[in-house]
């Protein structure tokens, strides 16, 4: 793979291979990382590289084993992997220093990743995470790639299919995706959006107005409705979107996560006081409140 | 409250209301369950009105495969506007499957927006219904 520039919030950062010669740089990037994404990558403590693991990371065939270090400057500030696991498969890990965490780094070194991956003619990609990093399955998820997770003593197994790309109409028209603060100035701005429940095994699909506080999206619901006890019980999924039909372009913003009913009498005034209306049926509505869990969101244009 | 309390006023659409919408849109939501969570993708859409099914491009595999692996999908068309919160929507719940009809995937080709760049590889997947709900949403001041 050739240098490549990628822009991400407002940075230009240059993704390459990485060489022996990048040993201090990693040292250095790898001392800066917090104690969280240290073990989000490792799934321990590991304050510092040993000699071996420098080694190890900076030297590799470029086919069995493939690293891409990506640069601001002359400061690694992401570091991503890919190790042969048999013929078809392929492990892959990233890690993001913590002040360019949150700007799309993580899509754009998976997509790098899957075409080098390809390349050098791996079909699925494999993936050891955390359950609780939320931010490395987010980028699987939304991916546009077949992906299967399983849970397996504490670490999430992410499988990604490499055999049948996103498709060519969105890859001819540009698609990119939003970081979360590009997805919450969306949401921040729009009143219309959609929530999907699971209502005894079957999705169901209805236009909410909604509002986002404090980062999480809340609507009023007609309580005593099925839809309603459904909303309370299951993770739900919420989405916003906004398409031009003339240019088809336009956007949409994805988010999953945990919901409740509102009940603290502080935070229902303030909810009382948005413009607000309930569009199901029923006298008596309640204030629903999902978490950003989950948050994703992609331009076409 | 500062504000008048307003009260959501609900009508039921006829199953021929439903379609004409359905047939008049041109985005819908999938609702497809993924690992036990509901997840929504917008999808540009066609309702072919010889089988009164919906059918849309996709090369995604994300959605094309778990919608196959789900025994029932949502499909939602609304037409809600903030300025006035007030407007309709159509809910259908149905079958995924992939649609290989040669003739169905023509009449698909010909209503399509032209700006969706559909090839050769597409993907075809048609929602057969098996309930569609439509209602008229208004607010009336109490």
């Amino acid at each position: 793979m050739d240098r490549k520039t990628v822009s991400t919030a407002g940075d230009d950062l240059v993704v390459r291979p990485i060489e022996p010669d990048d040993a201090d740089r990693l040292v250095a990037f790898h001392e800066q990382l917090s104690h969280d994404t240290t073990i989000y990558r490792f799934f321990n403590p590991h304050p510092h590289l040993s000699s071996a693991e420098v080694e190890r990371f900076t030297c590799v065939d470029h086919h069995q084993r493939e690293a891409l270090v990506v640069l601001a400057g002359d400061e690694i500030v992401a570091v991503a992997r890919l190790e042969a696991m048999g013929e078809a498969e392929a492990e892959v890990a990233f890690v993001v220093r913590d002040d360019h965490q949150n700007h799309g780094l993580g899509h754009v070194l998976l997509d790098l990743l899957a075409e080098r991956a390809r390349e050098e003619g791996f079909h699925r990609l494999v993936a050891e995470t955390l359950p609780d990093n939320v931010r490395m399955l987010s980028v699987f998820r939304h991916a546009g790639l077949h992906e299967r997770t399983r849970f397996d003593g504490g670490v999430m197994h992410v499988t990604i299919d490499l055999d049948d790309p996103e498709d060519a109409p969105m890859t001819q028209r540009t698609m990119r995706f939003l970081d979360r603060d590009e997805c919450f100035a969306r949401l921040a701005q729009a009143r219309i959006g959609r929530a999907a429940v699971t209502l005894t095994g079957v999705p169901h699909v209805v236009p909410v107005n909604f509002a986002l506080v404090d980062g999480a999206i809340v609507f009023r619901s007609g309580a005593g409705t099925k839809f309603h006890a459904a909303l309370l019980s299951e993770p739900m999924a919420f989405e916003v979107d906004h398409f031009d039909e003339d240019a088809a372009a336009g956007w949409s913003v994805l988010v999953s996560g945990r919901s409740h009913l509102v009940v603290d009498p502080a935070e229902l005034a303030r909810i009382d006081a948005l413009p607000l209306d309930a569009l199901d049926p029923s006298g008596k509505h309640a204030v629903v409140r999902v978490e950003a869990d989950l948050v994703s969101g992609r331009a076409i244009s | 409250m500062d504000r008048p309390t307003r009260r959501t006023w609900l009508e039921d659409l006829a199953p021929s209301e439903c379609a004409d919408l359905l047939e008049a849109s041109w985005l819908g939501r999938l609702g497809v369950i993924v690992d036990g969570h509901p997840e929504i993708f917008p999808v540009n859409h066609v309702f072919d009105r010889a089988t009164a099914t919906i059918i849309f491009p996709t090369n995604a595999r994300t959605k094309l495969h778990s919608a196959l692996h789900e025994a029932l999908v949502a499909f939602e068309v609304d037409g809600v506007y903030a300025d006035e919160i007030a407007g309709w929507s159509v809910l259908v719940v149905g079958a995924a499957v992939e649609e290989t009809d040669p003739d169905a995937i023509a009449r698909a080709m010909a209503l399509r927006r032209a700006a969706w760049g559909v090839s050769a590889t597409t993907h075809w997947l048609r929602i057969d219904p098996v309930k569609v709900t439509g209602r008229r949403i208004s607010l009336v001041e109490e």
